[in-house]
């Protein structure tokens, strides 16, 4: 019965992460210990645990003592007066064995309990080997934009040292217009790649040739090892770079355990020498100075996330070490500690693992770290804050020679080397450079694998995904968000960024947040907002399919009044509270008027509306509500993105991806994305749309970006602002990106900022710091190009005042011209180019 | 004619040749100025370019657009390298039968190169090969709105639309 209630008043597990679980049996661990008062110190001596656990359990029972014995009472009261003594003398027997009973059957389920929790903690997780995920290859081509200086950050980026011969994979060396490297053997997943050694020359920011430095022949394109972007662990929070048994090198492993363990291969999993040691020390000096801790000891308390250092705990501990030495061999231990110890700390980030911990502090894969880099990083195992290289290099540096002296102790290494590693500085990859951590981008990775494999697939079967992530590109938007947000009062404003390619429909970026390296709320996924005006270019497509619109058509922007039911009424009004009369749907989009798009919506129909959003990519509900064509529906960034990017594709449907192929982890393949379309809005009406969305850039909302962006690159895009200033959105395109943007409070508040003022601001920095070529308008068959005058649409000419370029079907009755004002050159020049956007 | 493709790129080199400017745009626009924060080392051209240059741009691009060559005409231009390597790799890749490769090879094409429609044809034709009938006219569709006046590459693909049908 006792036991039965211990069962009960155990805590549940639950919850994949370790982290809640843990807390719980450490509170246990010590309510047990407040009952125990003065605990046997032999609590600790791990031969003898069953007088450890006694005298908890039995200060446990005597509690539950009175219940107890007022039922014996009840039994025994007619033979009371009987046979006092005796029957006296015999409960208190009964009871002693009673208690040495449940005591023993105590212990074991206790036993069992740890067994169960620390089992599950290694296999949970922490011992299976997640799919890694890879960011895209860069090819590198003649012709491409790409800098000598970025060529040389992304080969910092992914670990490639400077060497001045460049001979070794995963070396390089920087010369004048040109830059040698030899690339690491990589195997893609349509096969192994060998390492190439190459000079590629470049021109000015691009790349003229590039030669194979064996035969000297020309190569027209050669691709790098994809960077490392993470990996995905139950649960999706922390990030790690595991290292499977043979990518551990010998010298890592030996060092550790010089320093660290050196019976490990010895003991099993205790090391009664060392608790001796600790325990004198511990003793003499009256506190918990010491813990004679073994690795395995480590890796239970590294489960644990708990560095108090309490007798129960360490007994706990001791059990726990004592069942993983038994269930696992010695190398699984030694891969698993390798894997698991906490190495520091990067704001919110915990490093766990050499293999990240390498990459975070010396910005490269384990097996290229010198022996000074790994003593460096052994040395940190005691104390990752006090020993914290960044932070407190000298003592740092002191406990690095301390290591390289051991290591040379246990003859891992010649003293003349060690006295060379000895002489290194302490040479770091700045924090910048290694922020290597997407957690938005890998949420978007573990969405889209979820349709297809099962969640124990991703974090146990060592997957590996290569994915369309654009370092580059991602850098951009972070920066490009954070920046603006920086500069803005408002600490609540928060916002997301996705950035797509437009052909190939591959999401390259995206940022949940403006803690961007923060794993959590991933606005770019999560964050349904009203779209506001975005919707506009889908009421308009409407209009266009319908035939009864074309881009000069006039509408009418006057107030309006909405029956919506016999009893309800909605009177839209304009974002400026004016109305300007009778409108072309060109000024009237590039503009952003409401009015008009209410009367076009509701004229063509919001099921037609509807449909056009479908087509465009959007799933999930819409509320075929009148509020719809002024953007009620509510869309995240990312289904915005898919949505623009349908607009961009030259109305072709190609859902968005991150994952371009799975591969099983001994690299075979085992799926692809491959590229699909599927043609959904047809030439004719779209080009019409996309003249007004350029219009937007160049005359409406969007024109304040023109400062930012080369006027030589044509972009098209719209702004979308909601009720109260909530949500500031800007989705947009050139020839080759599309870039999503929305700020926003979480808690609704209002941001004080319309699309333009704040989304807007971002978008354009973002592209302009994106290699964009220009959007292209080649007209469709059927359409003839002509001049507009945009503020009183009337057919003008190239040379008058106002004049617009327009291509239009050419079956459209277009409006009546208007007599020619020279417009003065100046006026010409800054849109002249926009009429090159119009092939014929 | 080609040319199109070139024209949306608008390079800040362009002013200086009509050759330059039919030599850029078979990069397509792969000599578009590429900036990253903190990292520019040359100033953006065109933003700080005088009107007047604008202006001579635009007439050179009209002028070849109209006259020198005239509609329609096609003009033999050299590849992208890459994605000349990459059609040769897919080719080699569907002689062997190996179409998931060919179709492979072709998307890193397109990554490069996503305004080339024979990169696009030829994906299209990989898929009708395989059968793949529905996606092999929506790929043969995207290639003929991205053919411009490219009279061989339009009616090859309508060809596709109208055999995969």
């Amino acid at each position: 019965m006792l036991a039965k209630g211990l069962l009960l008043s155990r805590p549940k597990p639950e919850a994949r992460s370790p982290k809640p679980e843990a807390r719980s049996p450490e509170s246990r661990a010590q309510s047990l210990e407040r009952r125990a008062h003065s605990p046997d110190p032999t609590a600790l001596e791990p031969h003898s645990p069953l007088s450890a656990i006694l005298p908890p359990m039995a200060a446990r029972n005597s509690r539950k003592k009175p219940a107890n014995s007022k039922k014996k009472k009840k039994k025994t009261k007619s033979r009371k007066q009987r046979n006092k003594r005796a029957s006296k003398r015999k409960t208190w027997l009964r009871a002693v064995a009673g208690l040495a009973g449940v005591g023993l059957v105590a212990l074991l389920i206790y036993t069992l309990y740890l067994d169960f929790r620390i089992t599950r903690s290694f296999e949970g997780g922490h011992w299976d080997v997640p799919a890694q995920v890879f960011a895209r290859p860069l090819e590198i081509y003649v012709g491409q934009n790409l800098s000598a200086l970025q060529l040389k950050e992304e080969l910092l980026a992914l670990g490639y040292q400077r060497d001045g011969t460049a001979s070794l994979p995963g070396t390089f060396a920087v010369g004048r217009d040109s830059l040698i490297v030899t690339t690491r053997g990589f195997k893609f997943f349509d096969g192994w790649q060998d390492p190439t050694s190459l000079r590629v020359n470049f021109g000015e920011n691009y790349i003229a040739s590039i030669e194979d430095r064996g035969s000297g022949a020309n190569v027209p394109l050669a691709r790098l090892d994809p960077l490392l972007i993470g990996s995905l662990l139950p649960g999706g929070g922390e990030d790690r770079v595991l290292l499977t048994p043979s990518e551990i090198p010998e010298l890592l492993t030996a060092s550790l355990l010089a320093v660290e363990d050196r019976s490990f291969f010895s003991h099993h999993g205790l090391d009664p020498r060392g608790i001796a040691r600790a325990f004198f020390v511990n003793v003499t000096s009256g506190e918990l100075k010491q813990g004679g801790s073994t690795l395995t000891q480590q890796l239970v308390k590294s489960y644990y996330l708990d560095n108090r250092r309490t007798f129960v705990r360490k007994f706990n501990e001791a059990i726990m070490a004592l069942l993983l030495e038994i269930r696992y061999s010695k190398e699984e231990l030694l891969t698993a500690y390798i894997n698991e110890i906490f190495l520091g700390q990067d704001g919110s980030r915990a490093i766990h693992g050499f293999g990240l911990a390498s990459h975070f502090y010396f910005n490269k894969p384990v097996r290229e770290l010198d022996g000074h880099e790994i003593a460096l990083l052994v040395g940190m195992v005691k104390g990752p804050s006090l020993y914290d290289p960044r932070r407190n290099p000298e003592r740092a540096k002191n406990r690095r020679d301390l290591v390289i002296d051991q290591m040379q102790a246990q003859n891992l290494v010649e003293s003349s080397r060690a006295g060379e590693w000895k002489t290194h500085e302490l040479r770091l990859a700045d924090g910048e450079s290694n922020r290597g951590y997407f957690p938005a981008y890998l949420g978007l990775v573990r969405q889209q694998l979820k349709r297809e494999y099962q969640e124990s697939d991703l974090t146990k079967a060592g997957l590996r995904v290569f994915t369309a992530f654009d370092p580059m590109v991602q850098r951009q938007a972070e920066t490009s968000l954070t920046e603006y947000l920086s500069r803005h009062e408002d600490d609540n404003l928060d916002g997301a960024v996705v950035a797509t390619t437009v052909d190939g429909a591959e999401v390259i970026a995206v940022v949940g947040g403006k803690r961007v390296a923060f794993h959590g709320f991933n606005r770019a996924l999560e964050a349904k907002r009203p779209v506001g005006s975005l919707v506009k270019p889908a009421v308009y497509l409407a209009a266009f399919e319908s035939e009864r619109y074309h881009l000069l058509s006039e509408v009418v922007d006057e107030a309006i009044v909405v029956d919506l039911s016999n009893t309800t009424q909605w009177s839209p009004s304009n974002y400026d509270q004016e109305y300007v009369g009778e409108i072309s749907i060109l000024r009237a989009l590039a503009e952003s008027r409401n009015i008009p798009s209410v009367r076009v919506g509701l004229d063509v129909g919001i099921d037609s509306v509807v449909t056009v959003l479908r087509r465009l990519g959007v799933v999930g509900e819409i509320n075929q509500y009148p509020s719809l064509l002024l953007g009620s529906l509510e869309l995240t960034p990312l289904q915005v993105a898919q949505m623009y990017n349908t607009l961009g594709n030259g109305g072709f449907l190609t859902p968005l991806k991150a994952v371009r192929a799975v591969s099983d982890s001994t690299g075979e393949p085992l799926g692809r994305y491959p590229l699909q379309v599927r043609q959904t809005v047809q030439s004719a009406p779209l080009h019409q749309l996309l003249q007004g969305m350029v219009a937007v850039m160049q005359r409406g909302t969007g024109a304040n970006s023109q400062s930012r962006l080369p006027k030589s690159v044509a972009v098209a895009g719209k702004t979308g602002t909601t009720d109260e200033l909530r949500d500031s959105w800007f989705a947009g395109f050139s020839g080759n990106y599309v870039g999503v943007v929305w700020l926003g409070r979480d808690d609704n508040e209002s941001t004080g900022l319309t699309g333009a003022a704040g989304a807007l601001q971002v978008w354009a920095d973002l592209m302009a710091g994106l290699p964009n070529h220009g959007l292209l308008l080649d007209s469709p068959d059927g359409f003839t190009p002509s001049w507009v005058s945009y503020e009183s649409n009337r057919m003008t000419g190239e040379t008058c005042s106002d004049s617009w370029p327009v291509s239009l079907p050419d079956s459209t009755r277009l409006p009546p011209p208007a007599p020619c004002l020279e417009k003065p050159r100046v006026g010409r020049r800054a849109l002249s180019w926009i009429k090159g956007l119009f092939v014929e | 004619m080609l040319l199109g493709y070139g024209f949306g790129c608008y390079h800040s080199q362009m002013k200086y040749s009509v050759l330059v400017l039919l030599t850029l745009s078979l990069w397509g626009c792969s000599l578009a100025p590429y900036e990253t924060e903190n990292t520019s080392v040359t100033p953006e051209p065109t933003a700080v370019e005088p009107q007047e240059e604008t202006v001579e741009q635009d007439v050179q691009v009209t002028t070849i657009d109209d006259e020198s060559l005239g509609p329609g005409t096609v003009i033999p231009v050299p590849k992208n390298p890459a994605v000349d390597a990459l059609q040769k790799e897919a080719q080699s890749a569907v002689l062997a039968g190996n179409y998931d490769n060919a179709a492979m090879a072709l998307e890193r094409a397109v990554r490069i190169e996503p305004r080339d429609p024979k990169v696009w044809l030829e994906l299209a034709k990989v898929r009708f090969t395989q059968g793949q009938y529905a996606q092999a006219r929506e790929l043969a569709q995207k290639a003929r709105r991205l053919a411009g006046v490219d009279g061989q590459i339009k009616s090859e693909a309508e060809r596709i639309i109208n055999r995969a049908r």
